[in-house]
């Protein structure tokens, strides 16, 4: 189980992913609250959907078993496609209609 | 009388039977049905087939249904006179269908016309009579702008009349009964315009209503009665099965011949009275309104506002005698009650005493004709009162032919003397209208009782059985009396009339007199008297011919006849036959030989001795020599005068004691109401307006108030916590996240 690679353990456990997924998902929260670009909120979406997969995947291998997990993953992978699509098209026609993608010139709903 | 002697007088030997066969006949509906369609065809399209046609479309869609209806009456009348055991009958429809009535027992009634001989004579009598006065009409009418409406009246009342003969129930009798009335009312007001003749129609209606409250009332009593009866006949043994309570004349005549239930019947007493008298009385109160006898007669007379052929039709030949075939219909509920038998006879004798001395000095020849039509009415109550079922219908059919046949020429005579009908203005006619007076003389003579004519037979007939019979509680001779007096007094006006009209010289002017036109507006002014018009004429020939001929159908045996008519409606009167009695010749008034018909000569030498007397006397007075109100005055003595010519003041004393104080009473009540009921209401509504303020109040300061306060304070917090929407995108993520991190920050706590 415990395989190494030039010394260097190949399995580092569970804990090390979620490190990394939590760092991941903070960049994705700071980069959607401070952000004023649309497109960069988007990319902070991606970054916290990503995190969220990096999780699926390490709880699957290391807890579950099976290949639930993957497959959610591939699910988030595909939604967060669709969710692009969308979302990038709405820019379009925020910027269309307003010439500018700055989220906080685009709030006519308030008032 | 015991039964054997009974039997033993039946000359023929035969006693007759209930009619027990019923015969379908499927053309009988047709008999009502043809003159309704030509009634609904004038009734709605006749305005404009008579403009766009003329009016002989329009007569002959009338006169089509009428003379249909004979020909159909003729057959049925040939089938029943040919077997005496058959009757005719169709079934149209469920009327009523198993209604609960008292106790638990149900009604079935269907809608069903049926026959008899009883009705078949009837059924002619009025097709017949009706035919011949819409082919009168046509010649009457003829200037008459509303030319459809008469006619459309006339098939209506034919329908109805007929429907009225042929209904074989209370019911059924009584939609007819109701439908004539209403024709009355239509025909009476025909020149509505003219608010005196519309109000003699009101009068007609509303004096009818008062007699039909009576029958109706008198049929519920009955309808009770017969469910009380039933149930001790079943308990006492009764064979007979049924329903109890029937409106059914031939089921109810049966169910009185079987002598248990009879028994039972008469037991029943209904407060202080005899079921059976009451309800039977009651009966001749509606007969009393729908014939005019005492104390209804009053419409009759104010009924001639109508056009002079509805005169004939409805108020001399068909219509008001209904009641009198009524009470023939019912002979075998009146032969059990000699109460009733008494109350009929004496109404009926009293009436036509009465109504003869109004008619003697009338000037208007309608007014008298419809005060003989009265008295007339009187004979035949008197008939039917007495037993004498059969010669009461005879008097109604030998009369129907005389009466109307005198009507017409009265009406001939006005449409000769451009709508005049005072006699003042008449006299000499006989030259100008020869056939009008020939025919009204032989009518004159039939009313008259004349031997050898149609009303000498049917009168004698009636005062020899009201002189023999056995079942008034007032002795016969006294009706008989009444009624022969009647006799001569009748005789007296009818000649009065005939010569003040036909005999002398003409007094109604040339061409300059005016002003006494009942029709100001009609375009004649008196003048010359008119030439007749054919369709006038061959009506009252044929009529005339029948009050010739029409007695030999009944000729007493007395005179060597064999009581043809009699034996005829025997079976339909068979119910009724052990209940009345005879006095001198045994049961149905038939002895042999001449011993027991000397009385029957006697009474019948006495009764035209006084109808000479009285030809004589108005022929003496008033043939050839016209005698005015004034002179009549001074010959018969004013105060005699004043009281016949003003009717007993009969009209007044209603007026005076009877609707002036209904009148005044409703004035009373209405104040009342005024005063006292609308003052409560009034109250009533003033303390809701109070309450209603104060319930107004409430609700603006209350329930209002808690309502807006509601709205103030969701409005004063909306406008505070939508500060924290401010639209910026950061601020929710930040929410967000403060939020789960709280949420954590729980769990981990709760931990």
């Amino acid at each position: 189980m415990a395989s190494t690679f030039y010394g260097i353990p190949m399995e580092v456990g569970l804990t090390p992913y979620l490190i990394v997924a939590a760092i991941v998902f903070m960049f994705g929260v700071i980069n959607v609250s401070t952000r004023r670009n649309a497109i960069g909120i988007l990319l902070g979406v991606e970054l916290m959907l990503n995190a969220a997969n990096i999780n699926f995947v390490a709880f699957a291998h290391y807890v579950a078993g099976g290949v639930n997990g993957q497959v959610f993953a591939i699910f988030v992978i595909t939604l967060a496609a669709a969710e692009a699509a969308i979302a990038l098209a709405i820019v379009m026609a925020i910027f269309n209609h307003y010439q500018t993608i700055e989220v906080d010139d685009v709030s006519t709903m308030k008032e | 009388m015991p039964p054997d002697t009974a039997t033993a007088a039946h000359v023929a030997g035969h006693i007759a039977q209930l009619p027990s066969v019923a015969v379908e006949f499927g053309l009988l509906y047709l008999i009502p049905l043809l003159p309704a369609i030509g009634a609904v065809i004038n009734a709605t399209l006749g305005l404009k087939i008579q403009n766009k046609l003329g009016k002989n479309a329009v007569h002959t869609i009338a006169l089509a249904g009428p003379i249909a209806a004979f020909v159909i009456a003729v057959m049925a009348f040939l089938k029943v006179a040919a077997n005496d055991e058959i009757f005719l009958i169709q079934r149209m429809w469920t009327w009523i269908g198993s209604v609960p009535v008292f106790k638990g027992a149900t009604l079935t009634l269907d809608f069903t016309f049926a026959i008899d001989r009883l009705g078949a004579v009837m059924l002619l009598v009025v097709s017949g009579v009706g035919s011949l006065v819409h082919v009168f009409s046509t010649g009457y009418m003829k200037d008459e702008r509303p030319y459809w409406r008469f006619f459309a009246g006339m098939n209506l009342f034919m329908a109805m009349m007929l429907i009225l003969v042929m209904g074989d129930s209370f019911l059924l009798m009584f939609v007819g009964w109701e439908g004539v009335g209403l024709c009355s009312w239509l025909l009476i007001g025909y020149y509505y315009e003219d608010i005196e003749k519309a109000e003699a129609a009101m009068k007609a209606f509303v004096v009818n209503r008062i007699g039909d409250f009576a029958f109706v009332a008198g049929l519920l009593a009955l309808f009770w009665g017969m469910g009380e009866a039933y149930t001790h006949y079943k308990a006492a043994g009764g064979a007979a099965s049924g329903p109890a309570h029937t409106l059914v004349f031939r089921e109810l005549a049966a169910l009185v011949a079987d002598p248990k239930y009879t028994e039972e019947l008469l037991k029943l007493q209904l407060g202080p009275f005899n079921l059976v008298t009451l309800s039977t009385v009651m009966f001749f109160g509606g007969a009393a309104g729908k014939s005019a006898q005492i104390p209804l007669y009053v419409w009759l007379p104010d009924a001639m506002a109508g056009p002079t052929p509805v005169s004939a039709l409805i108020h001399a030949a068909t219509m008001v005698t209904a009641g009198v075939y009524m009470v023939a219909r019912l002979n075998f509920l009146y032969a059990l009650s000699p109460v009733a038998m008494t109350v009929v006879a004496t109404v009926g004798a009293v009436t036509a005493l009465f109504a003869a001395t109004i008619g003697f000095f009338q000037t208007d020849i309608k007014k008298v004709l419809a005060y003989s039509t009265v008295s007339q009415l009187g004979y035949m109550f008197i008939g039917v009162g007495v037993g004498a079922y059969a010669a009461g219908i005879f008097h109604l059919m030998t009369h129907a032919f005389f009466k109307a046949c005198l009507f017409l020429g009265s009406g001939a005579v006005i449409a000769s003397m451009h709508h005049r009908q005072d006699m003042k203005d008449m006299g000499g006619l006989a030259k100008h209208i020869p056939w009008t007076y020939r025919t009204f003389f032989i009518s004159t003579l039939a009313i008259a009782g004349v031997p050898g004519l149609a009303g000498f037979f049917s009168k004698d007939e009636i005062l020899w059985k009201a002189f023999d019979n056995g079942n008034t509680l007032i002795p016969g001779w006294f009706i008989w009396g009444l009624g022969a007096v009647a006799a001569g007094f009748t005789a007296f006006y009818m000649f009065r009339l005939t010569w003040q009209i036909f005999s002398g010289e003409y007094r109604g002017g040339g061409p300059e007199a005016h002003g006494h036109d009942a029709h100001g507006d009609h375009g004649h002014h008196g003048g010359a008297p008119l030439p007749e018009d054919w369709r006038m004429s061959l009506p009252l020939i044929i009529l005339a011919f029948l009050a010739l001929a029409g007695g030999y159908v009944g000729v007493p045996s007395a005179l060597g006849g064999n009581d043809g008519f009699h034996h005829f409606l025997a079976p339909t009167m068979a119910a009724s036959e052990p209940h009345v009695q005879w006095l001198a010749n045994g049961n149905d008034g038939h002895g042999s030989g001449l011993h027991s018909h000397m009385g029957e000569y006697v009474m019948m030498a006495i009764s035209v001795l006084i109808a000479g007397l009285g030809i004589l006397l108005a022929t003496k007075l008033y043939y050839k020599r016209y005698r005015s109100p004034d002179e009549e005055k001074a010959m018969f003595g004013l105060k005699l005068w004043t009281v016949l010519y003003n009717k007993y003041f009969v009209d007044e004393g209603y007026f005076r004691f009877v609707i002036h104080p209904f009148v005044r009473m409703c004035r009373v009540a209405g104040r009342f109401d005024n005063l006292v009921i609308d003052g409560v209401v009034n109250l009533a509504g003033f303390l809701m307006k109070i309450l209603a303020w104060i319930s107004g109040a409430i609700d603006r300061h209350f329930v209002d108030g808690a309502v807006l306060a509601a709205g103030d304070l969701i409005r004063a917090s909306g406008s505070q916590i939508r500060r924290i929407q401010t639209g910026r995108i950061q601020n929710y993520v930040l929410g967000v996240m403060a939020g789960s991190m709280a949420l954590i920050l729980v769990v981990i706590l709760m931990q």
